[in-house]
């Protein structure tokens, strides 16, 4: 159906606008009128037209071109499947589990949770689960204020804005720390109350490392209960971060010669398991910082050959261990 | 391709007929609907004629819910939701039972590609009208914010005792024309269907929609 009446109405209009009706603030033409005045929200047939049909198509690709990560593919396919099949099983009039997709991410930085949640965000705009389906990424210090109220506010604040979409929380087990007066506290409870209130279209994402993030929900009971998808996130292998570096440094018209790619495999074999090992991320920066090299080292050339110019030698890394 | 038109007006308007006599003009042999009230819903299947029976005119029941009749067509525009809108409740303030339904009707109002505003050209009330035009001028506005499809409709036209052309000329918003409707007799349905049809085609052809009229 186009217009799937199990949805609570505060999905469609603001739950502004729906408060105040429900407090018999204002009548049906001011509430008119403040419709016609609220942000525009773009065309909202509720059944994915065939263009988000395709972008949640797109994402779903793009997800599987991602190096690795085949516990996260199996569990967005299972997503993707369960939300397809509730909607056929709506058409045959079956009763059908309200869709909870609030979600904990664990993992060290630099192993996808962004990239990853960046995607769900567009698959589930696609298949008419979220409205907007943007990101929006906080920390703690976007969350918690200085002073009574000021937490309140500040995360109401990231909250509306990630309405229609996700709040990512990165290093939520932040929120955890400084014990029962600190202000961290106030900011979950008023996530778990926003993930409860606005569930039909707004989904929280926590993230954080593996081993903070289970302490963090051992230290707020109830709390792992109301996120029913809980994805981990390894680090990666030496093959699959040399497979990223390779893909980073295609996206940007290079490529690394047979040597340069031994060196940084060697490098990133050692670097295996190393605490605050950052993973993708170091991969960026190595690649990044080859890049600036290899200019350096071109920019004393007459006129260097196209080879030359894409080309990402050896000594162009910058991975001698310290 | 699929189309929800949303059919909103006050208590009386002519909407649950129109919404049912409309289904049956598109070819809709008997009525699959659903209901939604209290964060309820139910479905069934009617005859056109029992739909009538049980639903149109006042005290009828579920004239406070939200009620969708889907009717199946064959072409570009495979589905058409027609959705038969709780009234627009014209008591300022709100009792409390009819807040909920407001809510409903925005809701349906919102999730909807078109919007049809049910006037009831029969009724010469001041106050009545001054309610419909506000509200048919907010509608308006929003309608053409989202970028949904935004229509008119003088209903009960066959109750005119003045020439419809008086009624046609009356400018209601911004020197639209009220498009003329008659559930009883079927005046004004074929257009209804063309600028259906027109918004389908439209939509398909990915161009903002618009508001006609
Ligand atoms: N003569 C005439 N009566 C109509 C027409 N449309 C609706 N009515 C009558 O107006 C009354 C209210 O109609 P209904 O569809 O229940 O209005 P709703 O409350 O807006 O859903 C009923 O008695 C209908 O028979 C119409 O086009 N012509
Ligand atoms: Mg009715």
């Amino acid at each position: 159906m186009m217009f799937p009446p199990a949805r609570s109405p505060h999905q469609y209009m603001g739950p502004q606008l729906y408060r105040k009706i429900e407090k018999g603030e204002i009548g049906t033409l001011e509430a008119l009128h403040q419709l016609s005045e609220a942000h525009p929200r773009g065309p909202a047939a509720q059944e994915p037209s065939q263009r988000e049909q395709a972008a949640a198509a797109a994402a779903l690709w793009e997800l599987n071109q991602l190096v690795g990560l085949s516990e996260v593919k199996k569990t967005v396919e299972e997503i993707g499947a369960y939300i397809e099949i509730g909607k056929q099983r709506e058409a045959h009039h079956l009763n059908c589990e309200p869709l909870v997709l609030h979600m904990i991410f664990s993992g060290n930085p630099g192993t996808g949770k962004t990239t990853v949640a960046r995607l769900l965000g567009r698959l589930f705009q696609g298949l008419g689960v979220l409205s907007r389906g943007h990101l929006v990424e906080v920390e703690r210090a976007d969350l918690v204020g200085e002073y009574i109220g000021h937490t309140a506010q500040k995360t109401r604040e990231q909250v509306q804005k990630a309405m229609g979409g996700m709040l990512f929380v990165d290093e939520a087990y932040s929120l955890g720390r400084g014990g029962a007066k600190d202000f961290g506290k106030e900011a979950v409870d008023l996530l778990v109350k926003a993930m409860e209130d606005y569930r039909h279209d707004f989904v929280l994402i926590l993230a954080g490392y593996s081993r903070e993030m289970a302490s963090f929900l051992k230290l707020n009971p109830g709390l792992s209960s109301r996120f029913p998808i809980q994805i981990a996130y390894p680090d990666y292998s030496a093959a699959e971060l040399l497979e990223i570096a390779a893909m980073m440094a295609r996206r940007r018209h290079y490529s690394f010669s047979g040597a340069a790619k031994a060196k940084l495999q060697r490098f990133l074999s050692g670097r295996q398991g190393e605490l605050n090992f950052s993973n993708a991320r170091l991969v960026r920066n190595i690649l990044e910082k080859a890049i600036r090299r290899q200019a350096l080292r071109l920019s004393g050339r007459e006129e260097p050959g196209r080879e030359e110019l894409i080309t990402l030698e050896a000594a162009d890394l910058a991975v001698e261990r310290s | 391709m699929n189309l929800a038109m949303a059919v909103v007006g006050t208590a009386g308007a002519g909407k649950t007929l129109f919404c049912i006599n409309f289904a049956e003009y598109m070819g809709a042999g008997s009525l699959s609907y659903s209901e939604v009230s209290g964060g309820n819903e139910r479905r069934a299947l009617l005859s056109p004629a029992g739909a009538r029976n049980l639903m149109v005119g006042r005290g009828r029941r579920g004239n406070g819910v939200l009620r969708t009749f889907t009717v199946h067509l064959t072409g570009p525009l495979r589905r058409l939701s027609l959705i038969d809108t709780a009234a627009l409740p014209e008591r300022d303030p709100l009792p409390r039972f009819e807040r909920s339904r407001l809510a409903l009707t925005l809701q349906a109002v919102a999730g909807a590609d078109l919007i049809l505003l049910l006037i009831d050209v029969s009724c010469a009330d001041p106050a009545h009208e001054e309610f419909n035009e506000r509200a048919e001028g907010s509608l308006a506005a929003y309608c053409r914010q989202q970028g949904k499809l935004f229509l008119t409709g003088g209903s009960k036209a066959d109750l005119l005792k003045r020439a419809p052309e008086k009624h046609r000329r009356r400018p209601l918003y911004a020197g639209a024309n009220l498009l003329l409707i008659s559930s009883v007799t079927g005046l004004g349905f074929a257009r209804v269907r063309g600028l259906i049809r027109g918004g389908a085609a439209l939509s398909a052809a990915g161009s903002s929609r618009q508001v006609i009229n």
